[in-house]
């Protein structure tokens, strides 16, 4: 089973994204070989009433739906629960997921916008759209690096960069370490797919090994990690649900504005 | 997606030739069909006591609130989760009685064999109108907690039915026979894995205790704004509606009837 560390290097306004930088340099230092391109599709909605000014933010609730490259043929979308005031703080946000086919993604989106806009909001969608997806070593590290983009042409506010952050994808498929329990595949048990300290540190010193002189810094950036189900070399990936890479990449990416 | 649809009722003395006369004139055998219906309503959005009592003027901000005011009291309506049952094996059809699948042992369908979709039908437009017009959308659900979903998502489970019925298809027109059956109901977390009464739903007892059943002529159209198509699904309708003029009387719907709201009383 894989483990996932996914980062987000915010990136300000008129600055230019280091990931070129990145996949050039990892390309040329490593033994990289191309995966199919990376890219993700996000539409966050938030609960309506928790945009009017007297409301408690920090009980506000989500709704993703979220089509990533690794299961091209799925589109993710997850709810978290409601929270309860005491916890809404500390507590991690617990999501749930359903599958629907990636076709049906706008659809599903029209109608949230239309005929049940007393409940949801729209809030922000993201894209990544041309992306860039290595394996290293053989079977073992896959890397995806990613501009996050505000789609374009929607809103046609288009004066200001559109460009939020670069996405660093970091896993290990450690097929050595098997964990003794199968892959999971029912969507509940993924909850308590942390992955272990030391396994994060491996990540990140794996992270730090690659962007090693190419002056970008990555102490800025969030991570976030979890184990997840598919290695990253399969290609036949239709079909196939991935639930706790795609709660990883809804957590990462409910939050950046 | 636009619904374009006709309806009619059909007596249970008349469903036999019914289905003969609408396999003669679609020159195809019936599909039977067999559907769970769950029912969801939404809940009210909370927050509407939130709102900020009109009458404040505070230029930008009050435009905000008052974009999420009409948001929050916009229509709320009914959803539903509809599973098909998909045969294990395809059954052979009979000629003569294809009013209900063959109660036998054969082949027991389990939970996997059912396709579930996320279903929403608007209320259809108003005016008098030659053919009954209705938003609509259907989300095929691949996998994972759907009712705990729907929960989160502001949709409480409510009951549950079965439709069974007969389908035919002629070119863009589809039309369905159909009657409602009574389920058992069950919590909600049952609701959606137990189909234990599909092995005997000879047994279940009909909404509708004369037995009739319902007849449904419908045409869906992606871009139902589109007038040219609007105009082409009406005319096909319309034709339809008359080629089966003797056999059965095919209306729109009562737009009431049809109302997928939730009422604002409740």
């Amino acid at each position: 089973m894989p483990s996932t560390g996914l980062f987000f290097l915010p990136i300000a306004p008129n600055q230019a994204s280091p990931s070129a930088t990145l996949v050039a340099h990892i390309s040329r230092s490593f033994p990289a070989q191309a995966l199919p391109t990376f890219h993700l599709d996000h539409r966050l909605f938030v609960d309506t009433p928790s945009l009017l000014p007297n409301s408690d933010a920090s009980l506000r609730r989500f709704t993703s739906i979220l089509t990533l490259s690794h299961t091209p043929g799925t589109t993710y979308v997850g709810t978290t629960s409601p929270k309860d005031r005491a916890t809404a703080t500390e507590q991690p946000v617990a999501s749930t997921l359903v599958t629907i086919p990636s076709t049906h993604a706008d659809p599903f989106t029209q109608l949230i916008g239309t005929k049940i806009q007393p409940h949801w909001a729209h809030r922000q969608s993201l894209v990544v759209d041309n992306g860039t997806a290595l394996a290293l070593q053989p079977q073992e590290w896959a890397v995806r690096i990613g501009d996050v983009k505000i789609p374009t042409g929607r809103s046609g506010q288009q004066t200001t960069s559109n460009l939020r952050g670069m996405l660093v994808e970091v896993s290990l498929n450690n097929a050595s370490a098997q964990h003794e329990r199968l892959d999971s595949t029912t969507e509940e048990e993924t909850e308590l797919e942390a992955i272990s300290k030391d396994e994060e540190t491996l990540i990140r010193a794996f992270l730090d090994s690659l962007i090693d002189g190419t002056g970008v810094q990555m102490t800025n950036s969030r991570a976030l990690f979890r184990n997840t189900r598919i290695p990253s070399e399969d290609n036949d990936t239709n079909g196939v649900v991935d639930w706790g890479l795609a709660k990883l990449y809804m957590d990462m990416l409910r939050t950046p504005r | 997606m636009h619904e374009f649809a006709l309806y009619g009722l059909v007596s249970r003395d008349d469903h036999d030739r019914t289905l003969q006369q609408l396999a003669g004139y679609t020159r195809m055998q019936p599909q039977e069909t067999t559907e769970i219906h769950l029912v969801f309503k939404p809940r009210k959005p909370l927050g509407l006591d939130h709102l900020p009592s009109a009458g404040g003027s505070q230029g930008v901000m009050q435009q905000d609130v008052q974009k999420l005011k009409t948001m929050l009291n916009a229509g709320l309506y009914y959803m539903q989760l509809i599973g098909e049952i998909v045969p294990q094996k395809s059954l052979v059809t009979e000629n003569g009685d294809v009013a209900m699948s063959n109660g036998n042992d054969d082949g027991k369908p389990d939970t996997s064999a059912v396709r579930w979709s996320l279903d929403f039908k608007d209320t259809p437009e108003p005016g008098k109108q030659a053919v009954s017009t209705r938003l609509v959308s259907r989300i095929p659900m691949n996998d994972g907690n759907f009712v705990k979903f729907l929960d989160n998502f502001g949709y409480e489970y409510v009951s549950r039915y079965m439709v069974v019925g007969s389908r035919f298809y002629d070119h863009d027109t589809s039309l369905f026979v159909h009657k409602v059956l009574r389920l058992p109901q069950v919590p909600a977390d049952e609701a959606l894995r137990d189909t234990s009464f599909l092995t005997k739903t000879s047994e279940l007892p009909e909404q509708d205790g004369s037995g009739g059943y319902l007849i449904q002529a419908s045409i869906d159209v992606v871009d139902g704004n589109n007038p040219d198509l609007k105009d082409r699904a009406t005319r096909q309708l319309l034709a339809l509606k008359e080629a089966l003029r003797q056999a059965v009387e095919l209306t729109p719907g009562d737009r009431l009837a049809l109302d997928t709201r939730v009422p604002l009383t409740s």
